[in-house]
Parts: C-alpha cells; structure tokens; sequence
C-alpha cells in the first residue's frame, strides 16, 4: 500500500508501529490522522482512501509521534471505559469518514438519513435525528447532514448529552455558530469541526499573537482559487420532478423552506443553494483557512470590513464571485481569490511564517516572549472525549473561522461593503445585511 | 413589457446548458442592465418591478429566470444607493402583486423578496398569507426577519385565526420574537405549554425562555411533565437559558429554581 505522510516526529518509530496499522486499515478497523506539513491530507492510491483518516493519539502519542496505529496501543482490546457508542447522522458521501472521525472504539449502534424513509425502523435506522438524540446509550454523533442542519442537530446533541463532530462548513450563517459554542459551554460536552487544519499550525506563531507583544499584524493571506466556484453554484433552469418515496423531502429541507422538488437540490448539489450551503466557499473554505486562522488568532476575532467583488448574486443560488477582502482591525487581511471570474486581486499572501512576525518585535519584546511558556498542544477529538478537555477545533474557534466565509456570502449576497462589529457580531448600519447574519428557520425547527 | 424594460432585461445573464448563471456574466452589461432597471429611481422603478414580476411564473423554468434575477438585483441596487423612494416603490409593487392569483412558487417568491427588503409597511400585506397553509411558512419566516413590535402584534392577532400547521408557524414565529413581545405574549404561550401537540408545546417552553422573566421563568416551571425524552430534552434547555438569564440579572434564587426545574428531566 501506497501510504505516503510526513511528520516532524520519530520516524523510525513510525515505521515500526505503522506496519500493524497498514494491516488494520487494509481491515477497515480503524482510521488514521496523517500530518502532512500541517495540512491533514493521506493518499493512498492504491487503496484509493481519498479522505483524512483520524488517529487514535494517546498521552504517548501526543508527547512523541503523531502516528500511531491504535492496535500497537492495544485500543482494539481497550477497556470497556474506552470503548464508545456512536450514531451517524447523514449518510451519504462524507458519511463514513465523518463517523471514522470519531476514533477508534466507536461502536455504530445507529445511523440516520432522511433518505431512510422506506426502511427507517427507529432502533437503527431513523430518518428523525430527534429519536437517535433521546437513546441514552448513545456517546457520541458524528454530523454528515447538509450544512443548513448542522447548527441544529450539534446543539440538540449537546444537550442531550452527546459529544459533536460535525462536518464542515459549520452552520448555514454567522449566528448559528455562536449559538453553537453557547452550548458547548452550557453543557460541558465536547465539539469538534471536521476539519483539522489548525492541528498542523505553527504553536510558535499562536504564542506571539497570544502574548500581546504583535501590536500591529502586517499580515495577509491569500486564498488563491480552489474553492470549486462553478462547480457548486446552483442551478436556476430545473426540472420539478416527483419526490423520491424514499425520501423524507419536508425533513431534508428542516429548517429551510420547503421548495418544490428537484433532485438537484439533494445530495452534493445541496452546495448550490443558500437554503443548504454557501456554495463552494461555504463548503471549501473552513478547510483552507483552518490553519491559518488558529496561528494567527483569527479564530478569537472577527473581520471589520468586507469588500467583495461580484456580479450581482442570484436570490435562491449561489453564483460566480471574483474576489473579497476582509480586514481586521489590527491590519491582518484574509483575501479571498476565486479565479473563476472577473479579475483576481493580484495580492500575494505575505508575512505568515513566524521569521517574518519575528522581525516586527525589538529585543525586549523578543526576550519577553522567549520567557513565556509554550502553548498546550491542541486536542483532538478521541483525545478530548476522554480527559474532557476542550477539543481543538471547538465551537467558538469553529464559528469564528465559519466568519469568514460567512461574511463573505453575505457580501457577496448583498452586492456591498459591509462594516462588521466582532463583538456585537452585527453588520454596522445594514439592518437588511443582518438578515443574513440571524436567519429565520422554518417550524418547527429551532436551535 | 415595455420595450426598454426587456432590452434592459436582455442584458442580465441566462442559464448555461447546465442550468446555473456560471457562463457569460459580463459586468458592464449587467450594470447597464440595472442602471436602465432603476432608471431615474422610484417612478422607473415601480415600472420595472411591474414588468420584471409580470414575466415571471414557474421558478426553475427558462422565462423565469432572467426576470427572477433581475428583480432580486434590482432590489440589492436600490439598498446600495440607499434610496427610500425607490425601496418604497419597489415593496408598493411588489405588495400590489400578492392579492393576484398566481402560481404558489411565484408568490412564496414575491412574498421572500419583501422578506429581503421590506420594512414594518411589509408586516400587514404579509401577515395576512399567516393562515393560509400554503403560505404561512413563508409569511412566518417573513416576519420573523422582519421583526418588532409590528410584527409580534400581527402574529399575536392572528394566532386565534389559525389552524392546523398555521399554528404551529404562527406560534413558532411569535416565540423567535419572544424577546420583542415581553410579557404580551406570556398568555398565549402559557395556553400552549399544556397542548396535546408536542411541538406546540415546545413552541411556547422556547416562547417563554425568549421573554426570559421571572413571570416566564414561573410559567415554564408549570410544566413539569414531559411526554417523551426528547420535550425533557427542550425543556431542560429553556430551563437553563432562563436560568442563565436570571442569574446575569443577579435573581440567584430564581436562577437556582430553574436549575433544579431542568434537573429534573436528566
């Protein structure tokens, strides 16, 4: 098997342990986390896994390798204190790897997907995430639904009790995720997105925005392409075709109006309608920028300015954009490139790597920041539901990311410059651009 | 449709061979389309938005698509140039529209454009689709995002008039509007905390967490009973919101009664 990582940590070591894993992956029994210069990416052509698999870290782990295979730690023979319930909810595509996420030891005790409706028996298989959420032995959901479910089903999970990984894109708009991380801290369960950029971030980068010492952020990152513009922008010509009977198409919308039915509308082509998605940016971006928001702090903040560059966006589809520049107040810009349309902004990221941060303290800051003790590691998500510490990629960090490429949709929605307040999280003087910040949902749907 | 006003819509994009507007979007052409579109501002305006909602009919339907466009183009143009006559314009003929017969896609349409950019002068034309099942969700939703005390009192009138989903939706909004409502809603919410139907009933628990007051926080602990795991669930929840609440207004006592309130459904 073509199994190709890299990591910063004991090679030799690595090798060793990572033949019994092969063979367990080859099984299916478990997954991996392969760090690849932060970004989280495995291929294995051979095998054709296209996705991230996550591994099981343990304290050994997180202090030396980052890949190791969950059977050389004897997790297979775990105790029955580490072994834990799962249920999926949303079972299409990114179904399977979503649940994998959850670590090893998950036993899969239900599944639920509104396309279940002709076989759906209620012990395990639902169509209502409702009836998974009140099984008491249930630990742990892993969301794969379209977007526009996300924010609800986290939050109803966490208060049932459940610990969360949900898909990316977060939620559906910029409130949401708030309310999401709201719960988080109510309920003390753990979230976490899935999306694992910022595992692989540089910890040094993190420290010197955490110190205080960075006064000015002369930084900017430039997301060129690669979010599937066309791809994933929604049809406006359709057909109105009858509703699948196996389809619950009323539960499929949730919170969203039910429209008329056309099959473009489910599976990936969800992507395509603001009812869902954001379109490619919705769904591309948490992933591109996961990284660099954590290093650099974006993830406690929020942009002040968004100027986007678009024609006109399409009421009910999302459409083609050319470019959105967000500011934030202390000089960092997120710029935002499609390369799909129009004219690309002709920026470049610069002053992202710790050298060049460096360069802006004197010597005394320096000083100062080299006597500060380093950052905790992140958590990941098997690591975090079983010390109960808060996981990585958790909510608040999570929807402060989901920020960006919210604000941008509704920029680009808007078809104008919007001033954004972080910490009141309302668009500045645009009451009818805060209509997409706080949605109505349809009944009886609520967060 | 007039002839300027089709030349004009001749300029916005069309639908490529694969259903979606990804092909031939050309800037100028479309700013010249809405520039013509917006002519000199509120009387051109109320003539565009005429013809541009006169050509359309079914959505997803080839002759709807530019006018669909064009009209919810129109409307983002206007608030750019943050032009109160034109706005007015464009919700009059919309509103105008909405005692027409037409197709249900259309109108749900119509009635989402003013859920965009109209005002507390939308609450009326909306508020009255509240008891019609084909479109109460969308006139919900509209109020909704629409907001104040307008609103609240549209949905609070209306509530009587409604049945089957119509309540539910009515009853459902006028909870997301809680906290505008005040203690105005806490009757009607009160009503609903013991109706046979769960999500009636969870409707008015969110309603009175919303209001979030000790006289809410009172009325929620009244009930005490939940028919299935999943109301104890909500019920918890709306428990610890007011609690919450309470409690960062420095009421501890209350705050401590709700928590045991929530306590008690696990």
């Amino acid at each position: 098997m073509a199994f190709e990582y890299r990591t910063n940590f004991n090679r030799p070591l690595l090798t060793l342990l990572a033949i019994p894993a092969m063979l367990d992956l080859l099984s299916g029994s478990f997954c991996y986390y392969t760090f690849f210069k932060g970004d989280l990416t495995m291929s294995d052509k051979k095998n054709r896994v296209t996705r991230r698999h996550f591994l099981q870290a343990t304290s050994l782990a997180a202090a030396s390798v980052t890949v190791i295979p969950g059977s050389a730690m004897g997790f297979d023979k775990a105790a029955p204190s580490d072994r834990f319930t799962g249920a999926l909810i949303g079972c299409g595509g990114r179904g399977g790897g979503t649940f994998n996420g959850l670590g090893p030891n998950v036993e899969r005790v239900a599944e639920c997907d509104v396309k279940f409706a002709s076989k759906a028996d209620n012990k395990k298989l639902y169509t209502d995430y409702r009836w998974v959420l009140e099984r008491k032995d249930i630990d742990l959901i892993a969301i794969a639904t379209p977007p526009g479910w996300h924010a609800a089903i986290s939050i109803a999970a966490m208060e049932a009790g459940k610990d969360v990984l949900c898909e990316k894109p977060m939620t559906r708009y910029v409130s949401e995720g708030f309310e999401v991380a709201e719960v988080e801290r109510r309920t003390g369960q753990i979230y976490q997105i899935g999306t694992y950029g910022r595992f692989g971030a540089d910890q040094n980068i993190r420290k010197l925005y955490e110190s205080g010492l960075l006064k000015k952020a002369d930084s900017t990152f430039v997301q060129s392409g690669g979010v599937k513009v066309k791809q994933w922008s929604g049809k406006v010509k359709y057909d109105i075709t009858e509703i699948p009977e196996s389809l619950d198409w009323p539960m499929y919308c949730g919170p969203a109006p039910v429209r008329a039915y056309n099959a473009n509308r489910v599976g990936m082509g969800h992507r395509g309608y603001w009812d869902y998605d954001g379109g490619g940016l919705g769904d591309m971006l948490h992933h591109k920028i996961d990284k660099v928001c954590y290093a650099h702090a974006r993830d406690k903040t929020a942009p002040v300015k968004i100027t986007p560059y678009a024609p006109p966006a399409h009421p009910r589809a999302t459409g083609m954009w050319g470019s959105c520049v967000l500011d934030y107040a202390d000089g960092f810009k997120i710029i935002l490139d499609s390369n799909e349309w129009g004219k690309s902004s002709g920026e470049k990221s610069k002053n992202l790597d710790y050298r060049s941060l460096q360069k802006m303290l004197s010597e005394e800051e320096q000083k100062k920041l080299d006597a500060l003790p380093d950052l905790p590691k992140l958590v990941p998500f098997p690591e975090a539901i079983r010390t109960r510490k808060q996981a990585g990629g958790h909510a608040e960090a999570s929807a402060r990311v989901a920020l960006v490429y919210h604000l941008a949709n509704v920029a680009f929605r808007t078809g104008r410059t919007l001033n954004f307040d972080p910490e009141t999280l309302q668009v500045v003087g645009d009451d009818e651009a805060n209509r997409l910040i706080c949605q109505a949902v349809r009944a009886p749907w609520r967060l | 449709m007039a002839k300027d006003i089709k030349k004009f819509l001749e300029l916005m994009p069309q639908a490529g061979g694969d259903g979606k507007l990804t092909e031939k979007l050309d800037e100028k052409k479309i700013a010249e389309g809405l520039a013509g579109l917006y002519g000199s501002g509120a009387k051109d305006v109320g003539e565009s938005v005429k013809a541009l909602a006169g050509a359309i009919q079914i959505l997803g339907e080839e002759p709807s698509v530019r006018p669909v466009y064009a009209l919810h183009a129109l409307g983002n143009h206007i608030l750019q140039k943050k032009d109160a006559a034109s706005r007015k314009a464009f919700i009059e003929e919309v509103t105008k529209l909405l005692d027409q017969e037409m197709p249900k896609c259309k109108k749900a349409f119509l009635m989402e454009e003013l859920q965009w950019f109209g005002g507390q002068e939308s609450v009326a034309p909306l508020g009255k689709f509240l008891t019609d099942e084909q479109f109460t969700d969308v006139a919900g939703m509209a109020l909704v995002t629409i907001g104040g005390s307008g609103a609240v009192k549209m949905l609070q009138d209306q509530l009587p008039k409604t049945q089957g989903r119509a309540t539910l939706v009515t009853l459902h909004s006028l909870a997301a509007l809680g906290s505008v409502a005040g203690e105005s809603a806490l009757g009607v919410f009160e009503k609903h905390l013991n109706d046979k139907d769960l999500e009636l009933r969870l409707a008015a628990a969110s309603g009175l967490a919303e209001i979030g007051t000790v006289k809410a926080a009172n009325a929620l602990m009244k009930r005490t009973k939940a028919e299935r795991p999943w109301e104890g669930i909500r019920l918890r929840k709306y428990g610890l919101v007011l609690a919450e609440k309470l409690e960062s207004e420095g009421k501890k006592a209350d705050g401590q009664k709700l928590r045991k309130y929530a306590k008690q459904f696990g």
